[in-house]
């Protein structure tokens, strides 16, 4: 699979990032290469479709092998108790915006006239 | 007496219980060294010698790391100071708050003595990607340190700081601490918290220490290790006592060495130091065995497009609103986040960002991402049978090769990945891997070796580590800076 310069285009405004054109020939460039390399997943193995995703290496697994890290791991770290605490005051969350008007952080218009 | 600054920790704390040293006086031999070496080394983003001495006014009496300066990698916020991930989108950032590691640190008594420099957004393995300047390998400024925690592992082979915070999410830990000739560590997944790391790769980043010597290594983990409720992937479960394991005996342990990592074509020298490495642990009574990792080869693969969807979904918040870098002038709010983005990000982020897109896009997710995670637990596997079969831990070359020269791979960004090679599968497991000393090249480059553990037992890769150090005197030896 090769990645056309139309196509850098296209996940670059997916993405919100403004290219020049040297950039999107450079990336159509250097991410054929990558894309050329990672398609070994595609063309030399065969992967079973039973095999589970792995989305963090705490996710369970339907392999014996795999479940004693998943069981030493319960999901109640997941949890802590909903009780109200303090919050960042509207001060310090706004301390760093780079523009602010009064509790806010100010954007340009989003509502077109 | 040697200069302060050359002392580990361990060798400092002894002295500050003594009372044969003031923490003010080790601040000030740092900071001598930083001054004098850092202009060719360029170790360090921030640094400031007052901030840091006013940390000594006000020490816990009983801290672990009392009066030890820790220097941290830019992506870790300190509340108030500058963290700006060596990018320029981020440039200016004060944290409205400190990650839980910082918090530890400070109740210890260590004292956060700088910021080192890194590849922006931990996106490399050269420390060439920073918005501010690239860092220096102290063997030799004609090459660079490794990456993406290429400052810490300087700063801390350089002597400019006594120990070190990195993040490692494909080796960036390791791979500069093995090319700086230093001890570094990535410990298991959800052994530290990541809360207030800026994130990269959430399923894969873990903070760790860099340190001169192994012992120094057990006592920085010990003592930001732990569950947090911050941080709802790490652990519940307590934290042993690491300084306690370090025994120099490797009688019956059994080592696994994976054929995989040992192919035609690897670097002869890399391979002869690793080797001689392996019979002196043998000679001290590990029994060593061949294992395999068959799915070795396809770990890059799996990392390239795992690690980019996971960035260009975290950075996704870097959008000129709530922080950092803001475009001029723009016409809307579209105008607004393109421009933002385009100017805020180096090439390499705004590579992966697009890269990371592209594989999670409609179309392209079955056959990259989700075939991607299925590896992923093939590799994990790979793994849990070696351990189950009864291994202590594995052990390969850290690098393929010792440190590179400046812009010899910084065109070609696969060449660049590829040095991650015998790194990479540690976090797509979510095992713990350390990086020691084991060599050097005849032109004087480091070499380290890697020892890798199964699930939170970071205990054994220390004593090996520690056994191995015990015998041998790598660690010792210091580059000659001009």
């Amino acid at each position: 699979m090769s990645i056309e310069e139309e196509k850098v285009r296209y996940v670059a405004r997916l993405a919100r990032i403004k290219l020049t054109d040297e950039e999107v020939g450079l990336f159509s460039r250097q991410l054929d290469g990558i894309l050329g390399y990672v398609d070994k997943l595609n063309q030399k193995l065969d992967i079973q479709s039973r095999i589970p995703p792995t989305s963090h290496p705490r996710a369970a697994s339907d392999n014996a092998l795999c479940d004693k890290f998943s069981k030493l791991i319960t999901q109640r770290d997941s949890f802590r108790a909903d009780k109200i605490k303090p919050s960042l005051p509207a001060e310090k969350a706004l301390a760093n915006a780079p523009q602010k008007k009064g509790d806010f952080f100010k954007v340009p218009r989003i509502i077109e006239e | 007496m040697d200069n302060l600054y050359s002392l580990t920790a361990g060798e400092l704390l002894s002295l500050l219980d003594k009372k044969s040293v003031k923490p003010e006086e080790i601040i000030e031999s740092v900071y001598f060294r930083a001054q004098s070496v850092d202009k060719n080394i360029k170790g360090y983003i921030h640094i400031d010698k007052e901030k840091a001495l006013a940390q000594t006014k006000s020490l816990p009496a009983a801290g672990k790391l009392r009066g030890i300066p820790v220097a941290v990698k830019d992506n870790i916020c300190v509340e108030g100071e500058l963290t700006t991930c060596a990018s320029k989108i981020l440039r200016g950032f004060k944290p409205p708050y400190s990650a839980t590691v910082i918090e530890k640190l400070k109740s210890e008594g260590a004292i956060i003595c700088g910021r080192t420099n890194m590849d922006e957004f931990a996106f490399g393995s050269s420390c060439e990607n920073s918005s501010y300047h690239p860092t220096l390998n102290p063997w030799d400024t004609g090459r660079i340190p490794g990456g993406s925690s290429g400052g810490s592992a300087a700063v801390v082979s350089a002597d400019e700081a006594i120990m070190a915070l990195g993040s490692d999410t494909g080796g960036s830990i390791r791979q500069p601490a093995s090319l700086c000739g230093v001890v570094g560590m990535k410990p298991t997944y959800g052994r530290v918290s990541r809360y207030g790391l800026i994130a990269f790769a959430s399923s894969l980043d873990q903070i760790g220490p860099l340190t001169k010597d192994v012992r120094d290594a057990a006592l920085l983990l010990g003592v930001i290790a732990g569950y947090d409720d911050k941080d709802s992937t790490s652990v519940n479960i307590p934290v042993p006592d690491y300084l306690g394991c370090l025994e120099n005996d490797v009688k019956g342990m059994k080592i696994g060495i994976p054929k995989e990592y040992f192919v035609s074509g690897m670097d002869k020298e890399v391979e002869g130091s690793v080797k001689e490495a392996i019979t002196l642990l043998k000679g001290k009574g590990a029994r060593i065995a061949e294992v395999s990792l068959p799915h070795t080869e396809y770990a890059v693969a799996v990392y390239y497009i795992l690690a980019t969807a996971e960035a260009s979904s975290n950075l996704a918040r870097f959008d000129g609103i709530q922080y950092g870098y803001r475009c001029a002038d723009p016409e809307n709010l579209l105008d607004m986040y393109e421009r933002t983005r385009g100017e805020g990000f180096g090439a390499e982020a705004k590579r992966r960002i697009i890269l990371g897109t592209y594989v999670l896009s409609s179309g392209y997710y079955d056959a990259y991402y989700l075939k991607a995670q299925k590896v992923r637990a093939l590799i994990k596997n790979d793994f849990e049978r070696i351990f189950e079969s009864g291994c202590d831990c594995i052990l390969t070359p850290t690098s393929p090769t010792p440190a590179f020269k400046i812009g010899e791979r910084a065109l070609d960004p696969l060449s660049m990945y590829l040095s991650d090679i015998f790194t990479i599968s540690v976090n797509l497991a979510g095992v713990p891997g350390l990086s020691i000393p084991c060599g050097f090249t005849k032109n004087g480059l480091p070499i380290g070796m890697q020892l890798i553990g199964n699930f939170f037992e970071e205990e054994k890769l220390f004593r090996v580590a520690y056994t191995y150090e015990s015998n041998t005197d790598w660690h010792k030896k210091n580059p000659n800076i001009q």
